[in-house]
This record gives C-alpha cells, sequence and structure tokens, in this order.
C-alpha cells in the first residue's frame, strides 16, 4: 500500500513538473512550419491602422494649399513633399476584342510621416512613404482583383520625379518613357492579376476647382491643389492567373495634393468621374457630413468635348441614390446606383456600377469601381462609362 | 498478498538507507551531466537561430555577403527592377550598453513591408495598440523596440532612454515599444535583442550603403526567380537557404558537440553501474527472504515485479533529481559551451537555458532507461531462487568463476572490435567514439580476470612475507569475484578515462604550443579589429601600416587580413598574407616544400589551406578549389598545405596580391613587426602604442604566446569540469559497491572478530582489500587509458577535427591516475571498516 501511496504521490509530483515545464514560454521547434500567406492582400475585413492612422495626425509644419497657384509640367508631375498626402491616381475601363469588359486602377499614395526631413548618411533616411493600389475589374467572371504595395521613399524603393513623369513603389511604375509626359506607361503586377497599358493623351489636362485649388472645407487650407487628365485612350494588355488579354479603352488620372481635406464635421465623399460617349466628362465630389446632411462644399465640373470646362457647385447638380449594395466582406454597406441630373446641362443620367463587390479590402478601406452610365442629354439618349469612389463609409 | 510483499520491501529498503541514497545519487548524477550538456548545447545554438527569427519570421532564404557587407542597392534592384516580393532588408551589429557594459544585437529592419513574414516586431503590430508605433519607428531617428523583460531589468519605460556604445562613440536610444515573444521566439531571445528601423541601424552601427542581409520568403517552386537572383548576386554574396545555414552552423559545432555528449554518456555508464551494483546488492541481501516467500506461495512473476518496482520508484526519484541538478548544471555549462563556440567557432549571444519537453522527456526515458536496463539481471537472479533452500554464496561464485573467463573472452573481442571500428570509422566522429566505449567496456570486462591474477600474484608475495592475515585481503578480492570485480571495473573505466583524456589534452598542449613558437616570428603584433564594412577602415589601416614602417626601428613588417571569401558555394574564411622572409619560415608544411613555392603563391592563381581545411574537404596537393569572385567560379590551385591550430574548419590562405585582384580591400587584421636587431622591444612597443587608437592594440609575440594557450585552455575547461564530473560519479559507484560488500559480509567479519581477530586488524584488513582493489583498478586503467589515448588522438580527434597532432606521454598522468584509483578505493573502505570493527561479534553474527 505504502509504495503504491509513493508511486501516486511522486506520478503526480512528476506530473505538476511536466506541467510547469510545458507551462513556461518555451519554444517548439517542430512546430515551426512556413505559415500561411497573410500578406496584406488576402488580409480581407482586418483593417490595419498604420495607414490611416497616419493621415490623421498633427499637422504642424506642413504646407497647406491656400491660394491658386502657377502649375508647371513636368515638375508637378513629381512630388510635393511639404504636403502631408498626394496621389497619382489611374482608373479606366478596358475591353479585349471580344467585348469583354475590364476596369482598372492604379493609385500612387504618399504621405509625409513628419514635416522636416532628418539629416542622415543612410539612404533610407526618409519622412515620406508611398502606398499604391491595384485593382482589377473582371466583369464577365465577376471578379474583382486587388493589391497593395508599401515601401519607403528611402533607398530609391518608391519615389516620384519631378524631371520627367515617374512615379514607382517597387516595380509597380507609371512613368514616360519619351520625353514628353505621354504616352505613359502604367505596369504592375501582383501574385494573380497584372496589367501593362499605355496612356495618351487626348483631351490635356484641367484645373479642378479654382484654377486647380479645391476648397474641401469653408476653413482655410483645408484644399487641395488638383488636376486631371480625364480621357487617356488607353491600350496594352491584363493577365489574370496567367490568362493575358489584348485590351484597349479610356483611362482618367487625377492628380491631388494637400495636407488636410476634410473638416472635423465630414465623415467622407463619394466621387464620380464619368466619360460620356460624346467626348464630354464629369467630375463631381459630394462630400458627407457626419450628420448625414450633403455638404455645401460638395463640387466638380463638366468638361466639354472641346476642354473647356463648366465648374459645378451643389446647387447645379442633384444626386439620388437607387439602390444601396451590403458588402459581405466588412458589412458595409453602399449605395450602388445613382441617378445624377445636372438641369443647366440638359442632362439626366443613371450611373450603375459594371459589378457591386468592387471594395478595396486593404490597409485603408474604400469601394472604387468601374461603372456604366445610361440617359439623355440635351433629350437624346447618351451612354458612357467611368468610376465611381466611396470613401469614409463605416 | 501484495501489501506483505510491498512491506517486506519497504522494511528492507528503510534498513539501507545509505545504499538507497548512493543509488539515487548515482542515477541523478548521471542524467544530470547528460541533460545539462544537452541543455546548454542546444540553447546555445538554439538562440542563435531563434535571434534570426526574430527579425526574419519565417524567411526561408537568406542573401549574406563576406566581411565587404552587402550593397544596399542590391535590395533596390530585387525589388524594384526584379519586382521581387516578400524580401526583407536586416542592417544588424552589437552594441553595448553602457549602464551595464552588457552586449546587444541590434537588428534594423524596415517595418514597411510584407506581414507574411511573421517577424516577432510585427506581431507587434496587432497587439499594440499604440497607434503609429512603426510609423515613430520609420521617422524618429533613434527609436528601438526591445523586450519587455530586459526593460524593466534595465528599470526602463517607454519613452526612456539607454546610452550604448557603438561605431566608436556613445549614442542614445530612445524605447518606443517592446517586442512580446511568439512560438517561434522565445522570451530569453528577445532579451538580448533591440530591434530598430533600418536607417537608425546604419545610423548607429555607421554602416552606410550597406546591409547584413536580405530574407527572402521563397518556396521551391520558383526556379526561375532564384536564378535570377543568383545572376545579379556580386561576388561576394551568397543565397542560402536558412535550413541549410542552421544545418551548417550544427555542423560546424557537430565534432564538438558530439565529444561533449559522449562524455555524458561516459557518467551514465558509470551510473548504471552503479545502479546495476546497488539492485544487486539488494537482491542478494534479500536470497533468503526472497526464497521464504517462494515458499509460502510467492509466484516468481511477483517476485520480478517486486525488483522492477523498487527500481522505478529508485529510478524515478533520481530521475527527478538529476532533472533539477541537470537544469542548474546546465547554467553553468552555458556559459562555458556558449564561450568556447564564441571563441572557435562563431559569435553566439548567451542567454539563459532553453528548456523544452523534449529535452526533459530525453532525461526522463536515459535516467529510467539505463535504470531498468541495469536492474533486470539482478531481477532475473532474484526470480531464480529456488524456494526455502538458502543458496550460498560459494555456488554462486563457483559459477561467476566460468563466466569471468568468458567475460575476458568477450573483453578481448570487444577490444579488438573497438579498435577495428574506430579504425575504420573514417570521418564519421560518432563512430570513432562508439569505438572507444566498447574499447573501455572490453577492458572493463577483462577487469575480473586481470584482478584475479593479480590477486594471485599478490598472495604469492605476502605468503612469503607474512601469514593468514597478509593473504586474506587478496584471497577476498579474489572470493567475491562476482562483486568486487564489478567495482574494480567502475572505478577502471573512469580512471582510464581521465589518464586517456589527460594524454590526449597533454599532447593536444604540447603540440599546440610547438607550434605557436614557429609560427610567431614577429616581434610585436597589431592588432586591428573592427567592423570591416566601416567605411574608413581601409583608409586608415594603410596609412597606420605606411607609419610603421618608418619607425626608426622597425626592419620589416608583414600583414594578414582575415576574411571570408566563397568557396565551393560556402563562406569560407580565408587569410591573405603579405609575407616577408622571416614570417614565411612560420609555416610547417606537411609535406616536401620546392624553392618556387612562394613565388608561386604571389604570381600564380595558387592558395595554401590549412591542414584541417585539406581533410574536411578532402583536398590534395595540386587540386583546384573554385573560388567566387565578381567574374564568377575562378580555379585556384592548391600549392601548399600546412598546419593550424587556429580552428577546426580551417581555412585558405592567399597572398595579398592575388587577393586584390578579385575581392576588395577591407584593410588589416593584424600587421606583424620586426624591429631592427639591438632595438629595445619595449621602447618600441610604447612608440606603436602611440600609434593606435582605443580598439587596436600590440603585443610581444610572448604575450600572443600566452593568450593564445590560455584560449586553448579555455576550450578545455569544459571538457576537464564534464571530466571530473564523471570522476565523481565513478568515486560515488565504488563507494557505494564497497560499502555494500563490506556490509553484505557482516556475518563472515563476525566470525573472524570470534576467533580473534582484534578491531585494528579488522579495520587494517578491510582498508587493504579496498586499497588492493584500487591499485588493481589503477594499474589496469594505465594500459586502458593509453589505448583510449592513442585512439582519440590519432582516430578520434584527427577525424573530427583535421588537426595530426604528437603523442607526448606524461609519467605525471600516470601516478595521478593510480593515485586516484588507489584513495578513492582506500576512503571507500574506511567507512565500514570503522563501522564493522566497533559492531560486537555476537551482533554481527545475529543480523543473519
Amino acid at each position: 500500500m505504502m509504495v503504491k501511496r509513493i508511486i501516486l504521490l511522486l506520478a503526480i509530483t512528476f506530473s505538476i513538473l511536466l506541467l510547469m515545464v510545458w507551462w513556461r514560454p518555451f519554444s517548439f521547434p517542430y512546430d515551426i512550419n512556413s505559415a500561411a500567406d497573410h500578406s496584406f492582400s488576402s488580409l480581407i475585413s482586418r483593417k490595419d491602422d498604420t495607414v490611416s492612422d497616419t493621415l490623421s495626425r498633427d499637422d504642424e509644419g506642413f504646407a497647406r494649399a491656400l491660394k491658386p497657384r502657377e502649375f508647371s509640367f513636368p515638375s508637378d508631375h513629381g512630388p510635393h513633399n511639404a504636403y502631408r498626402t498626394e496621389w497619382w491616381y489611374f482608373t479606366g475601363n478596358l475591353k479585349n476584342a471580344d467585348n469583354r469588359k475590364f476596369g482598372y486602377e492604379l493609385t500612387f499614395f504618399r504621405f509625409a510621416l513628419s514635416a522636416k526631413t532628418p539629416a542622415s548618411k543612410s539612404a533610407w533616411r526618409t519622412n515620406q512613404m508611398y502606398m499604391a493600389h491595384l485593382t482589377l475589374t473582371d466583369v464577365k467572371e465577376d471578379r474583382f482583383y486587388t493589391d497593395e504595395r508599401f515601401s519607403r521613399a528611402g533607398n530609391d524603393l518608391a519615389g516620384a520625379s519631378n524631371k520627367k513623369y515617374r512615379v514607382w513603389l517597387y516595380d509597380w511604375s507609371a512613368l514616360t518613357e519619351g520625353d514628353s509626359d505621354f504616352p505613359l506607361r502604367l505596369s504592375a503586377k501582383s501574385d494573380e492579376f497584372a496589367l501593362d497599358l499605355s496612356l495618351k493623351s487626348k483631351k490635356g489636362y484641367v484645373l479642378q476647382g479654382k484654377q486647380g485649388l479645391s476648397r474641401k472645407s469653408p476653413e482655410p487650407g483645408n484644399a487641395s491643389y488638383y488636376y486631371s487628365y480625364t480621357r487617356l485612350p488607353t491600350e496594352g494588355h491584363i493577365s489574370i492567373a496567367g490568362n493575358k488579354f489584348i485590351v484597349t479603352g479610356e483611362s482618367w488620372m487625377d492628380r491631388e495634393w494637400s495636407t488636410s481635406s476634410l473638416s472635423d464635421e465630414q465623415s467622407g465623399w463619394d466621387w464620380f468621374a464619368l466619360q460620356l460617349q460624346d467626348n464630354s466628362e464629369l467630375m463631381f465630389y459630394q462630400l458627407r457630413r457626419k450628420d448625414g446632411l450633403p455638404d455645401s462644399n460638395s463640387a466638380g465640373s463638366f468638361i466639354l468635348a472641346d476642354n473647356s470646362q463648366i465648374p459645378l457647385k451643389v446647387k447645379d447638380m442633384t444626386i439620388e441614390i437607387l439602390d444601396h449594395w451590403k458588402s459581405p466582406h466588412s458589412k458595409v454597406t453602399y449605395p450602388s446606383k445613382w441617378r445624377l441630373t445636372i438641369p443647366g446641362q440638359n442632362l439626366d443620367i443613371e450611373v450603375v456600377p459594371l459589378i457591386n463587390d468592387q471594395e478595396l479590402n486593404v490597409s485603408y478601406r474604400y469601394w472604387e469601381g468601374a461603372v456604366s452610365v445610361n440617359g439623355t442629354k440635351n433629350g437624346k439618349p447618351v451612354s458612357g462609362q467611368g468610376y465611381v469612389e466611396l470613401a469614409g463609409y463605416q | 498478498m501484495s501489501s506483505i510483499l510491498g512491506r517486506a520491501s519497504r522494511n528492507f529498503l528503510w534498513r539501507h538507507p545509505w545504499q538507497l541514497i548512493l543509488a539515487i545519487v548515482g542515477i541523478a548524477l548521471g542524467v544530470a551531466v547528460v541533460i545539462s550538456i544537452d541543455l546548454a548545447m542546444e540553447s546555445s545554438l538554439t538562440a542563435f537561430e531563434q535571434a534570426g527569427k526574430a527579425f526574419s519570421g519565417t524567411a526561408t532564404r537568406r542573401i549574406t555577403a563576406g566581411d565587404g557587407g552587402l550593397d544596399e542597392k542590391l535590395y533596390t534592384r530585387l525589388r524594384v527592377e526584379q519586382g521581387i516580393q516578400k524580401i526583407a532588408p536586416v542592417v544588424s551589429g552589437y552594441v553595448q550598453l553602457q549602464q551595464t557594459d552588457e552586449s546587444f544585437k541590434l537588428i534594423g529592419i524596415d517595418p514597411f513591408m510584407e506581414k507574411s513574414l511573421q517577424a516577432v516586431w510585427q506581431a507587434q503590430q496587432s497587439t499594440n495598440n499604440a497607434s503609429g508605433f512603426l510609423t515613430r519607428l520609420v521617422s524618429e531617428p533613434n527609436t528601438v523596440l526591445m523586450s519587455k523583460q530586459t526593460a524593466q531589468r534595465l528599470r526602463l519605460a517607454v519613452n526612456d532612454s539607454l546610452t550604448v556604445m557603438a561605431d566608436n562613440r556613445e549614442q542614445r536610444l530612445k524605447i518606443i515599444g517592446f517586442i512580446t515573444p511568439n512560438n517561434a521566439v522565445s522570451e530569453q531571445v528577445l532579451a538580448s535583442l533591440i530591434i530598430t528601423d533600418i536607417a537608425t541601424s546604419q545610423e548607429v552601427l555607421g554602416l552606410f550603403g550597406q546591409l547584413s542581409s536580405i530574407e527572402l520568403l521563397m518556396d521551391n517552386n520558383h526556379p526561375e526567380t532564384l536564378s535570377n537572383i543568383k545572376q545579379i548576386l556580386p561576388g561576394n554574396a551568397l543565397l542560402l537557404s536558412t535550413d541549410a545555414q542552421s544545418e551548417s552552423m550544427r555542423e560546424m559545432t557537430r565534432a564538438f558537440s558530439i565529444n561533449l555528449k559522449a562524455l555524458g554518456l561516459l557518467s551514465l555508464l558509470v551510473g548504471m553501474f552503479l545502479i546495476y551494483n546497488t539492485m544487486t546488492f539488494l537482491v542478494m541481501q534479500r536470497r533468503r527472504l526472497i526464497g521464504s516467500l517462494r515458499a509460502i506461495g510467492v509466484t516468481r512473476r511477483q517476485i520480478f515485479k517486486l525488483i522492477i518496482g523498487e527500481a522505478v520508484l529508485l529510478a524515478l526519484i533520481g530521475t527527478l533529481a538529476g532533472i533539477a541538478l541537470g537544469i542548474a548544471l546546465g547554467q553553468g555549462l552555458l556559459y562555458l559551451i556558449s564561450d568556447t563556440i564564441n571563441a572557435v567557432y562563431f559569435r553566439i549571444d548567451t542567454t539563459s537555458l532553453l528548456m523544452t519537453p523534449l529535452q526533459i522527456g530525453k532525461g526522463v526515458l536515459l535516467g529510467m532507461g539505463a535504470t531498468l536496463l541495469a536492474v533486470l539481471p539482478p531481477a532475473f537472479e532474484a526470480t531464480r531462487f529456488p524456494p526455502v533452500t538458502v543458496l550460498t554464496r560459494s555456488q554462486l561464485e563457483s559459477g561467476s568463476r566460468r563466466l569471468i573467463n568468458a567475460a575476458g573472452l568477450i573483453g578481448l573481442v570487444l577490444i579488438a572490435g573497438g579498435t577495428a571500428l574506430a579504425f575504420f570509422s573514417e570521418k564519421s566522429i560518432s563512430l570513432g567514439l562508439a569505438g572507444i566505449f566498447l574499447l573501455l567496456f572490453g577492458f572493463a570486462l577483462l577487469t575480473p580476470v586481470f584482478t584475479l591474477f593479480f590477486m594471485k600474484l599478490i598472495e604469492q608475495l605476502f605468503d612469503r612475507l607474512s601469514g593468514i592475515l597478509g593473504r586474506l585481503p587478496a584471497r577476498m578480492v579474489s572470493a567475491e569475484i562476482s562483486r568486487t570485480g564489478i567495482a574494480i571495473a567502475a572505478l577502471m573505466i573512469a580512471v582510464a578515462a581521465t589518464i586517456g583524456m589527460d594524454l590526449m589534452i597533454g599532447s593536444f598542449r604540447q603540440t599546440v604550443s610547438q607550434w605557436l613558437q614557429v609560427t610567431l616570428r614577429a616581434d610585436l603584433y597589431v592588432s586591428l579589429p573592427g567592423e570591416k564594412m566601416a567605411a574608413d577602415k581601409v583608409k586608415e589601416d594603410h596609412l597606420l601600416k605606411k607609419k610603421l614602417a618608418e619607425l626608426p626601428g622597425v626592419q620589416m613588417l608583414s600583414s594578414v587580413l582575415q576574411t571570408r571569401i566563397i568557396a565551393d558555394n560556402k563562406f569560407t574564411k580565408v587569410s591573405v598574407f603579405e609575407l616577408n622572409a622571416e614570417s614565411k619560415k612560420g609555416f610547417i608544411f606537411k609535406h616536401a616544400v620546392d624553392n618556387d613555392l612562394w613565388g608561386k603563391l604571389e604570381q600564380q592563381h595558387s592558395i595554401l589551406v590549412t591542414e584541417p581545411y585539406a581533410y574536411h574537404h578532402s583536398v590534395r596537393l595540386g587540386q583546384k578549389v573554385l573560388l567566387q569572385t565578381d567574374q564568377g567560379n575562378l580555379p585556384f590551385e592548391v600549392i601548399g598545405i600546412y598546419a593550424d591550430y587556429s580552428g577546426d574548419q580551417g581555412h585558405i590562405a592567399m597572398s595579398r596580391q592575388n587577393y586584390q585582384i578579385y575581392w576588395p580591400d577591407l584593410g588589416y587584421s593584424g600587421i606583424g613587426v620586426y624591429a631592427k636587431d639591438g632595438t629595445d622591444l619595449r621602447a618600441l612597443e610604447n612608440q606603436l602604442n602611440k600609434l593606435l587608437t582605443a580598439e587596436q592594440s600590440v603585443k610581444s609575440d610572448r604575450a600572443i604566446y600566452r593568450a593564445s594557450m590560455q584560449t586553448f585552455e579555455q576550450t578545455f575547461t569544459i571538457t576537464e569540469t564534464l571530466r571530473w564530473l564523471s570522476a565523481a560519479i565513478a568515486f560515488t559507484g565504488v563507494f557505494s559497491a564497497l560499502m555494500a560488500l563490506q556490509f553484505e559480509r557482516t556475518r563472515q567479519l563476525g566470525i573472524l572478530r570470534a576467533i580473534g581477530i582484534t578491531p585494528r586488524q579488522l579495520t587494517a584488513l578491510i582498508v587493504s582489500e579496498t586499497g588492493l582493489m584500487g591499485l588493481v583498478a589503477g594499474l589496469f586503467a594505465i594500459p586502458a587509458g593509453y589505448f583510449v589515448a592513442y585512439v582519440l588522438i590519432f582516430i578520434v580527434y584527427q577525424r573530427s577535427f583535421g588537426w595530426t597532432m604528437a603523442f607526448y606521454s606524461d609519467p605525471w598522468v600516470i601516478v595521478q591516475g593510480l593515485a586516484l584509483a588507489f584513495i578513492a578505493a582506500l576512503c571507500a573502505g574506511i567507512f565500514p571498516a570503522l563501522k564493522m570493527a566497533q559492531t560486537k561479534p555476537a551482533e554481527a553474527l545475529r543480523t543473519e
């Protein structure tokens, strides 16, 4: 009996010891297997706060868009590092010879992490960070592909040039291969999909807002410098899962830089960039307030076939939401069909996404998708295409 | 029934506490030594690997470069031109904390890269809610992350600063967050790391334009990407899988590790003797009891279970104690082992012990297994006792006489087999050591035969000199050879191992000392350590050399640059020499040398290799070795093989002239100064000292000699320590065996007392018996030890490390071994002798 008891006692002591040994944060060399890929693109519906936090930090020391400026190219295609944020925004509607439709977005963002650049002998020391988003919409398959990249501007890993058009982040780039600004070559590839496009300029650029100064709220400085190339005939190829498609179509480029744009009571914006069949374009951004009311600073412009520009104010335009779509990924509800009317232009159109699910679940969540346009202009039927961006929805 | 058996067992065991304690000590020590070596060795290597995982996470491949460093533009090319994803740049180095002089590894990473690498600092991102902590790391210079434990130990909180020495200056680092361990990197490893942004790392370490490595997460499905990368790699860079790297690291230390583990096993083996001995004693003592139990109906199976049950109990207690002791011992060994690895192989960071359940489990298995194995023979013996009839000792002994002769024969076969195994082990160290174990075991089996022969000799010698009392000790040893033999064999093994290792270390020491005396030709040696990647080093080194040459007392200079180049797709140490007529005499070639060797070394694509290099890479004279240059792999002819004991991996040597054609100038590692005849060396040394920076130093050839010999002694500290541990176990074993033997003979000694032998005579009798046993163990250990030393020097060490050594026999070693055996045995006899002498004859007779 005694021996049994001693054995029992020892067994218990021993198990406790073993348990203690297991409990401590020991390493288990055998369970280190190469883990599944959790790169940014596959982090569906999980937000990374780093980038969004960067956007809302103290503005002290940064330059602000206070008054109209002289634009000069190609240097203004380059970076404006004194401002907090900047982007090079390319979107476009494409189709192949079989009329299969695609949409794409390639955007380069620049963020200044701090107002001052620290002096250093290290090529890695920089306060400029770049982010790029790439999406591809495959209408036939109802698929939406996204990917993103991050890098600091240091060691030539990312950046933009003010000598000739070149903006790049790793191997994603938009650059001119000749001496003039166009044609521009966009190339970017992800694991699943890629694009390689050449963009010509058909109509030249337009300065948005007041000679390029686009106010987002009455507060001085809550504005950006903003110019657009509204019609860029595009050709090249895209590939999805190894299948290559030769495509043609039309792109739109927006360039904008600012230090702060939204004011405290504003929650986000709906932005429309539409190209109508008759060679005219419509750009309008509707700012939304946190209290749900439309913001009086919303604005846009109507660009005629001859590139002349008609500025649009809130009162010039009505936007009616006809439908909603709830994202299965983020559970966020977005508007998904609009009726736009501009009485002054005799324009009455419906804007419908090519597919509903064009939500980017990357480090900064937003909806940006290819749309089709149908309606009437001066009583005659008109159609078109474009891109809509829905930001700030929760 | 079982409760009666249990009680019988317990009562008996309680009456022999000393035996129990010694048996437990034996198991505990054996297990402790094995576990501690395993823990310490594994901790050192695992810490090294885990430190890598802290910043590279799940990276599977790594691009590293030699001392020239990796150009940071290579990373840009891979990312921007090749579009390769999931790669990460690293800039790392060491900084010294001002406060405590502790050394930390500073690791610079790029926080904005793919999360798929799952490095420790990335995990931080999701757990730490303090926003923008990665942003701060990038945008604020000198911000760092460190382990919470370390910060707490240093009494630092977030936003506190610490002052470190790096790049020859004091620098302040600001803690902005903590890193937490994950399942791949433990707290202990993180404790010695500081993580920062790559820009800060370059600034703090002064490594501008350079990367330490580029980590890649890439499986084998992308052969073209890999070959693309390989194509743009510069000549000094290498792309390796991280597995292959840690494999080669383990490979480097394998010989060292196996030798240590063999020492551990030796301890366990001696421990097993001890258990076997104790259990046999406990069974023998109870042969009457067991016989009676059998008579009242207890089955053989129950008896067997009883004995095994007791052994399991002993093993459990012993093993648990052993594990606890092993962990404590491992802590001590860890420093010794990591010091040795640092001195001989590569830089590792000392950390605390990293224990895995696996290692603890191994210890438990070893302790329990060894005990049960050792107890099987006595357990079977116990079941053989026939009921009631008391088996007499004489019957047992006459049976064992036959056994002894058979054992002797087997012993001879084992010695022959062990020697053969060692000879044919080729490059396998394990086989060589297995050969030594067989040898020792063979000698152990021969011990009883030798003992009987020796005792007969003693008997005849003393027969003439004295009467019955003179003959008795020797007779007693022979009469109970089945018991004494085992004790003597255990002692013999321990002493033989000691003699063998002493001779080996002594020979090695002599060889190294002679080699150093030939090699150190210059009068003064200037050492120029420092980060070879640092920008100004080359220029300053050349300037210093020029100044040295201009000093009045200096006749000539020689120089060496120690760096790494890539040979056969592996980083290989290379010594780049600028030699003069005198320093050329410092090479001991392993073959006849023709006169134009030195000319060839300067002019042609040729190299020298050290003896260990030639051995490990199977390189012969005239063979060509492929060395990686910017122009691809180029063949270099091996024109000489020379002796070198500075490392067991070996290295290549080439002329500076040859080196500079293909590889970057990295300054010097050392400059030899040859003084003019009649120069006052002290004065010259002082003069030199004035030209040197704080980290540079000048030493005389004597000082270098002393420092080298000190390093040599240091590398053997651990071997010495372990050897003494196994000697201690052996001593415990012999002590226990001899004590058991004497107690078992209580009745016999009682009779001796009864027939008129005085207590004093009895004491003398017992002590001289054990003394005789010690003597015979010591004497027999001498040939066995020489045999072991021979195999160690000419087979195992030459094959593990590639060194040839001369055999130096040291008579002092023999004296020491003999004295050890004799004194150990003598001491073991004193306690029972005194006890027996005090026992009244009637009482002694009554115990039966």
